[in-house]
């Protein structure tokens, strides 16, 4: 009954759906020089970030875990890290221990960024050629953990993707797999439904910190988040209210168990659906997902967004048949068949859960064809006094 | 609510995703003047509704509760009258302002 | 007096000139870099990329605005197309509308509304091309230096700095200076103070709260400055900017020692030989950082996104 999933076995346990190797600048210093050598190689994936490693800064070790977690992520057959001096090589260290391929060169031991590319160049083709050793093999369900994610969304994201994809989450976390709901931001107004479904009255109490800690956090700054969401696009799209966007954002969580809350990056140390504290921001959310070991994307969209991770194929849903169609280089699967009254949400559900298998096992995203590969962290203090 | 999706959606015109709401979604365009079908009820419409927005199913008092997936999701800041266009215009979130603390 | 070696640069009808000519591809928001980039490689445009845009509250909104703005007014900006996605935060319809009221050559392409990322694309490099033909780069010409605006990325009080900074003040030049949070003293306290994206009168000035480490260069551009020079401090690294040349001097520190190739000037360089540099390179001479493509682009931010 369920189809074949043949993924990529690693040695810490865990399964890839891809298996990339990554050039990963571990100061926004070697951006230029991960660029170049992504550039110069084909079939290596490369990220950009901001991150100065200032001495000071007191989100540097959310960033470190972020970057060793995605360095780690199952999907990545191997790395190379690019860093200032030998003091970064505690990040190779941190990854090795997981058992990943590392190489690792730094800006101070060749003279700076051209010195770098060419040390990077002959590391790259040594980690790449193993890489390419590793072939796919049967996988259990349990080998997936599936990220999900909703993007300029619109009023029918809670009505036929966002349920869809709940859908979708629930048959994966009932066969043993695991699934992350993220973006605190747009679980305000929809906490008390969510723990509910806690496994536990301590999961329950968590759910209810995790909501409020962020409410609380935004009032202390001050701030009225009324003047960000919902965005310029949901409220076009007929959203009115964060509440609103909440419980239709909060469906793409299925109507399963619940059975714990993560922070920003965490690894789970159980299967099932796990809430995990990350904003709304997209890229954030999904850097953070990933970071934690998602190895799938699941997007929902009502507007349409091109971003994909780098590392973790990411399916675009879309909510209406409208946006599926006037953007089809952006959207893998269209849910608005829900709406056309073509389809039921339980059979659109099914689809989707197939439509991930068949992703897993190395069916292309459009966000893969497009070479998308955002990636940013979930800062808590970007301006602080260091 | 999830069969009724599929089944009523493009005959009704207006989604009624919980029998408490009293708002509806417009699956279409809702032109003003013309009738919408919510379920089994036929509503007046009285303004033009954009596709994917709301349609308020009952008058709604000033400070009243707006109900949509049967939670409340907002309260309205002026009259809604049953056949309104209930947007950011006469309705606001109560949750995550500085007023909500 | 010394004299003053000769800079060359590009007449602008609407003020300074520019030391450099570029279409800037900007991506209002995280989610349209991607295309922006590939706008940029597919033209004569430069663009950069950032994770900014969308899920910002309180003042962050208006302090990013104000650096896209500001950037995209510099007078080495012939002209500006702007990418949008088209539901962000930043709306990129808005920062079209406010560039155009400002008097630059401006283009707008959304993804959400011209039929994806490939359609964008396709369109934006139209588009350059459009801005390529309507500000073709002219002759450079000889520009007084009391026409240059000198960016120093500097920690307070470094003497190689102040030096250079009293030799820029004596040619008339106009400097602007930025600090980290803390106390400012010598010519840090002396200057006027501005806030992101305000252009300065001449003299001396400085950019207040503009952030850490090379986010000070995003303060630095919007303030209409031309070339940066950029002093890091001792374990910190250079940065290049994606319009303005940024000019970096290293010390004698260890860490600048091993990587001394991405600097323009060693820790002794003599201030007349920095402030010659600074003439070539408004003249036409590429930096380090414009040799290898650095263009990265750090916008302060206050909050966390929501």
């Amino acid at each position: 009954m369920t189809p074949r999933l043949m993924l990529f076995e690693r040695s810490d346990g865990r399964w890839g759906t891809r298996n990339h190797v990554l050039v990963l600048p571990l100061l926004a210093a070697a951006s230029r020089v991960t660029t170049v050598l992504a550039e110069q190689n084909s079939g290596v994936v490369s990220v950009v970030h901001d991150w100065e490693n200032i001495p000071g800064d007191p989100d540097a070790d959310r960033i470190r875990r972020v970057l060793v977690g995605t360095a780690t992520n199952p999907n990545v057959g191997a790395v190379l890290m690019v860093g200032l001096d030998e003091s970064d090589a505690w990040f190779a260290d941190q990854a090795k221990e997981t058992g990943q391929r590392v190489a690792f060169v730094a800006l101070a031991d060749s003279g700076g960024s051209l010195g770098a590319i060419d040390v990077g160049s002959d590391l790259l083709i040594g980690i790449a050629s193993a890489a390419a050793e590793d072939s796919r093999v049967d996988a259990p369900l349990s080998g997936l953990c599936l990220g999900l994610e909703c993007g300029a969304s619109d009023a029918f994201s809670g009505i036929t993707a966002n349920p869809a994809l709940g859908i979708a989450s629930d048959m994966l976390t009932e066969r043993g797999g695991t699934s992350f709901l993220a973006e605190i931001t747009e679980l305000i107004g929809a906490e008390r439904l969510l723990a509910a479904r806690a496994i536990s009255p301590e999961v329950a109490d968590d759910i209810m910190e995790v909501v409020h800690r962020f409410e609380q956090d935004l009032a202390s700054a001050g701030v009225d988040l009324r003047g960000s969401q919902p965005a310029p696009g949901n409220i076009a799209g007929g959203l009115t209210t964060l509440e609103e966007k909440s419980l239709g954002a909060a469906m793409k969580g299925g109507a399963g168990p619940i059975v714990g809350v993560l922070e920003y990056g965490e690894q789970p140390s159980a299967r099932g659906l796990h809430i995990m504290d990350t904003p709304g921001h997209d890229i954030e959310s999904v850097t953070g997902m990933v970071t934690a070991g998602a190895n799938i994307i699941g997007f929902t969209t009502g507007r349409g967004t091109p971003t994909g991770s780098p590392v973790a194929p990411t399916i675009k849903i879309s909510s209406n048949t409208d946006v599926a169609t006037r953007l089809p280089g952006l959207i893998d699967f269209d849910a608005g068949v829900i709406t056309d009254g073509v389809e039921t949400l339980e059979a659109v559900g099914r689809q989707v859960f197939e439509y991930l298998i068949e992703v897993a096992n190395g069916r292309r995203t459009a966000a893969e064809t497009l070479g998308s590969r955002e990636f940013a962290f979930a800062r808590l203090d970007p301006n602080w006094d260091g | 609510m999830r069969d009724q999706t599929a089944r009523d959606s493009r005959r009704a015109g207006i989604l009624v995703l919980d029998p408490t709401d009293n708002v509806g979604v417009a699956l279409t365009a809702l032109v003003a003047g013309e009738e919408g079908l919510a379920g089994d009820c036929t509503i007046r419409i009285r303004e033009d509704i954009p596709v994917g927005h709301k349609i308020a199913l009952v008058d709604i008092a000033v400070g009243g509760d707006v109900l949509k997936y049967g939670e409340v999701i907002g309260a309205a800041t002026d009259r809604i009258l049953r056949g309104d266009h209930a947007h950011v215009h006469n309705m606001i979130g109560i949750r995550a302002g500085q007023a909500a603390w | 007096m010394t004299s003053d070696p000769a800079l060359l640069g590009f007449m602008r009808p609407e003020g300074r000139p520019g030391c450099r000519h570029h279409i800037l591809v900007l991506p209002s928001v995280v989610c349209s870099t991607l295309v922006s980039e590939q706008i940029a490689k597919g033209s004569d445009g430069i663009s950069f990329v950032h994770q900014n845009g969308c899920g910002h509250i309180g003042d962050d909104v208006n302090q990013t605005e104000r650096a896209f703005i500001g950037v995209a007014t510099n007078p080495n900006i012939a002209g500006t197309l702007v990418v949008s996605l088209g539901c962000e935060t930043i709306q990129g319809s808005r920062i079209a509308e406010r560039l155009e009221a400002l008097g630059a050559s401006v283009r707008l392409v959304g993804l959400q509304s011209s039929g994806g990322s490939e359609e964008a694309v396709r369109d934006g490099i139209g588009l350059v091309g459009d801005l390529i033909n309507e500000r073709p780069e002219p002759d450079r010409t000889l520009v007084p230096p009391k026409d240059l605006v000198l960016g120093v990325d500097a920690r307070v009080g470094n003497p190689h700095a102040v030096s250079l900074i009293d030799r820029a003040v004596d040619a008339a030049a106009t400097v602007v200076l930025a600090t980290e949070p803390g106390e400012a003293s010598g010519p840090w306290a002396l200057a006027d103070k501005i806030i992101l994206g305000d252009r300065p009168d001449s003299g001396l000035n400085c950019v207040v709260d503009s952030g850490h480490g090379s986010q000070h260069h995003v303060g630095l551009a919007a303030a209409g400055a031309q070339v940066i020079i950029s002093y890091p401090e001792p374990g910190r690294t250079p940065f290049g900017f994606v319009s303005c040349p940024v000019i970096s001097v290293a010390s004698g520190g260890r860490l600048h020692t091993a990587i001394q190739g991405d600097f323009d000037f060693g820790p002794d360089t003599p201030t007349e030989d920095v402030w010659d540099g600074i003439a070539s390179v408004f003249s036409g001479s590429a930096t380090v950082a414009e040799r290898l493509g650095s263009a990265e682009f750090l916008v302060p931010r206050r909050r966390r996104s929501t």
